[in-house]
């Protein structure tokens, strides 16, 4: 009786420590460093040592971190926003002026969403540069094809969250892109319907959009973050070539990539939070559907494709997209390489001829796209011809050209599908950039030129 | 159970000849039978997002009377983004919404303008300029013995203006069908 009072106490004198203990499973002993990485969930994702060229900032600039680290926030900011969103036609926008103007921090959290999402759709892509520029791809097929599905789930993402504000230019610029997919033979209209859930964009698409915004794709990119992880790990960590002899020395993850990484997270998180104190997302009046605003825009990650489709349905909506697709997927396929995999370019003569892919491509781009918008003043004329011949077509042949000649001059498959890649790339740019100069009945105007009085 | 072990060490060389085919033969129909239940499901899913009722506003409604259209007269259903021809042949209709990228298109003095990428269609529809490549659709037209026109935007038809004698047969022919 008496022993058991006596260990009740001592056990209740005791809370404050072993909470302390307890919540924390950490070694208390620091020359074990090793102990500390296997019992602590967010340290077991790293490896247990790391190479001293990991730890060097433009070896992979930190796209990855940064990647799950605006996924997280966007997750936070945007679970927020669903307490007072309503997914519905009637009450979205509604929804949204209160958050805007009336829930104390709702522009901020708006603008901490929607400037993350942004971020979060360059950062993946630049990834994906990253790793294809490196040829980190190479014998990591997985891998390569699990980051390039979370790349399409991350623009789903994106795209069905520019909906949800359900002002005029979300609605018609969902409206544009989708009208895309009927120009795509065969699948194309009943894909749309399927997402639209009518042949419009109305309440049922706002409600599918919302479903899977806020539930399918994060949920999806969920588990496939973690497979690209736990791949990352399995496959060795970051893909280096037998070639690179310096700094190859191990360090332990912890602290020297644990307290980097960490860091990188605070300094990324500054940088949005300041950005979205500053820069205010806008909200535009409720929309009317029956009236289109001149011009209307897909958002910029689609914006090239737009701008290719108003040149060719066939060759910009179709052929130039698939074969962009197809050399993502097949680049493990096509380049079988062990060699110059984890240098930016591979080696100084591949480098060399990369460089001239680029350089050549940005070139002919501005060319083709000057001859295209000389012919009429800026307007397309349908005639027979331009679905042949337009910039589209030219960056598309060129794309091939230049995968024979660079793979045959650097005698690599690597080279090869890189510099294609670029050529494909530099286009989309391109075609971006020209998508965003575009005013009123889509006439070409310089950022400096001023649109016609009326819009 | 320990006869049977026998059996097994006894006739491990024959048997390992004997039974790969048939593990392989399991291994790969329970391989196609997962692949065929996983399909299935992604069917089961596409058809269940892709329902027999419309979601948005029905594709057939009335437009009014032959007599609220005046003569040679081009009108436009704002709620409908559809565009009512009565001309002295007789009545048309066909869609407001652009075919390059579907914004609704707008009068001008000698066709149509699509505000978002300029492009051009003439008085009937048809495309004159700009990233468009098809017509506008002109949609099937009947009329009902009190004389109200209906309108089935779900349906194309050839661009032309009928009578209204002869929207009041199609309406006779919808019945019988």
């Amino acid at each position: 009786m008496s022993g058991f009072l006596r260990t009740l106490w001592s056990n209740l004198l005791a809370i404050p420590s072993n909470i302390r203990t307890g919540l924390r499973p950490l070694p208390t002993d620091p020359a074990k460093p090793s102990v500390r990485m296997r019992r602590a969930f967010f340290y077991h994702l790293h490896p247990m040592t790391v190479t001293r060229r990991a730890l060097r900032p433009f070896v992979t600039m930190g796209l990855g971190l940064a990647s799950i680290t605006l996924f997280v926030l966007l997750c936070i900011s945007g679970a927020l926003l669903m307490v007072y969103y309503d997914p519905s036609a009637t009450g979205a926008h509604a929804s949204l002026m209160d958050i805007q103007y009336a829930v104390p921090l709702g522009a901020f959290l708006r603008s901490l969403h929607r400037w993350s999402a942004h971020a979060m759709v360059l950062v993946v892509v630049m990834h994906m540069f990253r790793v294809a520029s490196q040829g980190a791809y190479s014998g990591r097929q997985l891998n390569w094809t699990i980051g390039l599905s979370m790349l399409v789930l991350t623009m789903g993402l994106a795209f069905t969250g520019y909906l949800l504000p359900w002002d005029q230019r979300s609605y018609w610029a969902v409206t544009v892109t989708a009208s895309m997919l009927d120009h795509f033979p065969l699948i194309g209209e009943s894909f749309k319907e399927l997402f639209l859930g009518g042949s419009s964009v109305g309440g049922a698409t706002l409600l599918r959009f919302y479903a899977l915004h806020v539930a399918w794709l994060p949920v999806a990119v969920l588990v496939l973050m973690a497979l690209h992880l736990w791949r990352l790990r399995k496959d060795g960590g970051l893909a280096i070539g037998s070639h690179v002899s310096a700094d190859v020395e191990k360090v332990p993850a912890w602290p020297h990539l644990v307290l980097r990484e960490a860091s990188y997270v605070l300094v990324l998180l500054a940088v949005m939070f300041v950005i979205s104190s500053i820069f205010s997302a806008s909200l535009g009046g409720a929309p009317d559907i029956h009236h289109p605003s001149n011009p209307e825009k897909a958002p910029w990650y689609f914006l090239w494709l737009q701008e290719m489709v108003s040149y060719s349905v066939p060759v910009g909506g179709v052929l130039y997209p698939v074969a962009l697709v197809l050399l993502l997927i097949g680049i493990p396929l096509l380049d079988r390489e062990k060699s110059g995999v984890g240098m930016w370019f591979g080696p100084p003569k591949a480098k060399l001829v990369i460089m001239s892919s680029i350089l050549l491509a940005t070139g002919a781009f501005i060319l083709f796209e000057f001859l295209y918008m000389s012919r009429s003043s800026g307007l397309y004329v349908a005639e027979i011809g331009t679905d042949i011949l337009n910039p589209a077509t030219g960056m598309l042949v060129l794309s091939v050209l230049v995968f024979f000649t660079s793979g045959i001059l650097a005698a690599s498959t690597r080279t090869a599908c890189l510099s294609a890649l670029f050529v494909l790339v530099i286009g989309l740019v391109g075609f971006m950039l020209v998508g965003v100069c575009r005013g009123p009945d889509w006439i070409f105007y310089w950022p400096w030129q001023e649109w016609p009085h009326g819009f | 159970m320990a006869k049977k072990k026998k059996n097994n060490s006894e006739e491990s060389t024959s048997e390992s000849s004997n039974t790969k085919p048939r593990r392989d033969f399991l291994v790969t129909g329970g391989a196609i039978l997962l692949g065929v239940s996983a399909a299935s499901s992604m069917a089961a899913v596409v058809r269940f997002a892709s329902p027999d009722f419309s979601t948005g506003a029905p594709t057939s409604f009335a437009l009014g009377r032959a007599s609220d259209f005046k003569l040679n007269t081009l009108s436009w259903l704002r709620d409908r983004d559809i565009f009512v021809i009565h001309d002295k042949i007789g009545f048309g209709a066909f869609s407001a919404k652009c075919t390059h990228l579907g914004c609704i298109v707008q009068r001008t003095s000698d066709g149509f303008k699509c505000p978002c990428h300029g492009a051009c269609f003439g008085p009937e529809g048809e495309v004159l300029s700009g990233p468009a490549r098809r017509d506008l659709p002109w949609f099937h037209l009947w009329a009902d013995n009190d004389g109200m026109i209906w309108v089935d935007s779900a349906s194309e038809v050839a661009a032309k203006t009928l009578p209204l004698s002869q929207l009041k047969q199609q309406s006779g022919d919808e019945d019988e069908s």
